[in-house]
């Protein structure tokens, strides 16, 4: 393994290597995770923040940790994996902010949401980002268990034998989750738009 | 609406789009992450859990790890976990809600509302019924001290949420993310005035920030005030002024940092904003004092004073040669320049801190009458400057 360049290390190689202490390994977990990472977080919370980079970092803990403990489900790839290991941070601070808003009633740092809208101008932006909101907000209120299903479905485009596989569940029961969660994210939009005029 | 929308209403997250970092700060968080699993490593070989804990392999859901080994010895794993779950639930109920007060009051007098009640809170009082709570000020001027040791100086008509949060990470065997069993985080959600911040060094696994809805400071050990001030176009606005240490400051998905003598303002969102604050300006008109009690502008009286680059290089320059005498044990040296920078500046930053490394050095060379007079200077000039207590012992 270690005559291999660790570039080309396959992902158990890479997992093999981490725990023998290569001094390559958190290098190249690095830059093999970051993008899936950084990405799983940008489509839950939006826009870049000071939270991001610590959810960054936890979930590079929490991804090192499993594999360390051998707790990691070797049935998937690396890649998702971490995409399972940081859309769950990513709900929890979506439910934390969620929180916060309640009882400080003030966004953080949610003024000017990008988007890839092709519609540049002021108001456009403005419904947008609106409906972003209320898509994260109606997001954070759907059960835990169902929204990291729709979160890895619809989001990061994993196919559901692979989220079976990762979150350790049956087909049956990924499905059933998966509907449930769609049947609950669309009933709190709904309640949303009939309590705004 | 039917089961077929919600898919395409996540879609819209999907194209969020996201703001590439900078090669420096993409280059800095690597460091940073690549340091951490490492460390990581180290911490988890020590601790002897690179061999399997006795669990099915796989469950990514922690909540479905099956113990093995320990099932088979279920009556032995009750009689010993019973107990101190039972112990840790009485700990938990009666301990309160944290070790240390969420709020103290350390001067002046401030009102609270939480979900656990609302009223008035007087010096030395304490507020711990919730782990956040709403903090104003009237008329009045208040200094309120929290778990982290942060004072917290509001000035009037001020309102700020306080909130206490344990900061996500691995925080069991199974390496499961979520809360961590103890509070690490601290925010200041600043709603309305402003607030003079003295936050002492953090330890590493904390973290201390203050929230407006224009930006997010993040610190770890800085002298600074945060203010909500409302411009000439009737737009909330946020400024942040730094005088000792150095901040981070989150606004429009860009983090900028902003060190001693330098300031931010949200107007605009650009780095241009960063501005050297007014040294010589009269002291009701320059940026917060800080540690200066009531230095802290009222939101509208605030002038924003600014001054040119060169006379904040100067005095940096004036202080940092001294210090430099100072460290090659040129004391002499050290403080023939502390005083040239004191009568060259005398209502700088800069001159605060000369004003006070003068009295110390004094000390430490055992003169301890000039050293009293020094102090006794110090006290005069900044009476609650940040090394006031110390600049008292030595004149008592």
């Amino acid at each position: 393994m270690t005559d291999a360049d660790p570039r080309a290390w396959s992902d158990e190689m890479l997992m093999e290597a981490l725990v023998a202490g290569h001094p390559q390994a958190g290098d190249v977990l690095y830059t093999r995770l970051i993008r899936v990472v950084e990405w799983s977080i940008c489509r839950v919370l939006g826009r870049r923040s000071s939270e991001r980079e610590d959810l960054i970092q936890a979930a590079f803990e929490q991804i090192v940790t499993t594999i360390y403990r051998n707790t990691f489900s070797r049935g998937c790839s690396l890649s998702s994996w971490a995409a399972a290991v940081t859309s769950r941070l990513a709900l929890t601070e979506l439910r934390t902010q969620r929180r916060q808003r309640r009882n400080f009633g003030q966004p953080v740092e949610l003024t000017d949401v990008p988007l890839m809208s092709r519609e540049r101008d002021v108001e456009s932006l403005a419904t947008a980002r609106q409906g972003l909101e209320r898509v994260r907000r109606a997001l954070s209120e759907v059960h835990p268990d169902h929204a990291e299903i729709l979160v890895l479905r619809e989001l990061n485009e994993l196919e559901l034998p692979e989220i079976a596989q990762v979150l350790n569940l049956s087909m049956t029961a990924t499905y059933s989750r998966l509907s449930r969660g769609k049947k609950e994210l669309a009933e709190r939009l709904a309640h949303f738009t009939e309590e705004e005029p | 609406m039917t089961e077929r929308e919600p898919p395409s209403v996540l879609h819209l997250l999907r194209e969020t789009e996201d703001t590439p970092l900078s090669s420096e700060a993409e280059a800095e968080r690597r460091r940073r992450v690549v340091s951490r699993i490492e460390a990581l490593r180290v911490e988890l070989s020590a601790a002897g859990s690179g061999r399997p804990l006795g669990l099915v392999q796989s469950p990514t859901d922690a909540k479905r790890v099956v113990p093995v080994r320990w099932a088979k010895h279920w009556k032995v794993t009750a009689a010993v976990v019973l107990p101190l779950a039972a112990a840790l639930l009485i700990w938990v109920t009666t301990r309160g809600v944290g070790s240390v007060p969420l709020v103290r009051v350390e001067a002046g007098q401030v009102e609270v509302e939480s979900t656990a009640g609302a009223g008035p809170l007087r010096r030395d009082e304490t507020w711990d019924r919730a782990n956040d709570v709403v903090v104003a000020t009237r008329e009045n001027e208040a200094t309120v001290v929290l778990p982290s040791r942060t004072k917290v100086q509001f000035a009037p008509q001020s309102r700020a949420g306080i909130e206490r949060r344990a900061s996500l990470g691995v925080n069991n065997e199974e390496g499961q993310v979520g809360p961590r069993d103890e509070a690490r985080d601290e925010r200041v959600h600043l709603r309305q005035g402003s607030v003079t911040l003295d936050v002492p060094q953090l330890a590493p696994e904390r973290s201390f920030s203050v929230v407006t809805t224009q930006a997010k400071v993040v610190v770890r050990r800085a002298l600074f005030a945060v203010l909500i001030e409302t411009s000439s176009s009737n737009a909330e606005q946020t400024r942040v002024v730094v005088r000792q240490g150095e901040v981070s400051v989150w606004s429009g998905g860009r983090e900028r940092r902003v060190s001693a003598g330098e300031e931010w303002s949200s107007q605009g969102e650009h780095p241009a904003a960063l501005r050297a604050p007014n040294d010589d300006a009269p002291v009701s008109a320059s940026v917060p004092s800080g540690r200066d009690a009531g230095a802290a502008p009222t939101p509208k009286s605030a002038a924003v004073a600014t001054t040119g680059a060169s006379d904040l290089a100067r005095q940096n320059q004036m202080f940092e040669s001294a210090q430099a005498a100072r460290r090659a044990g040129q004391s002499d040296l050290a403080l023939r320049r502390f005083v040239e920078l004191m009568r060259a500046f005398p209502r700088s930053e800069q001159a605060h801190n000369a004003r006070v490394e003068h009295f110390r050095l004094l000390r430490s060379m055992g003169k301890y009458a000039e050293a009293r007079q020094s102090a006794q200077a110090y006290l005069r000039s900044h009476p609650r400057g940040f090394a006031a207590a110390e600049a008292r012992r030595l004149v008592d």
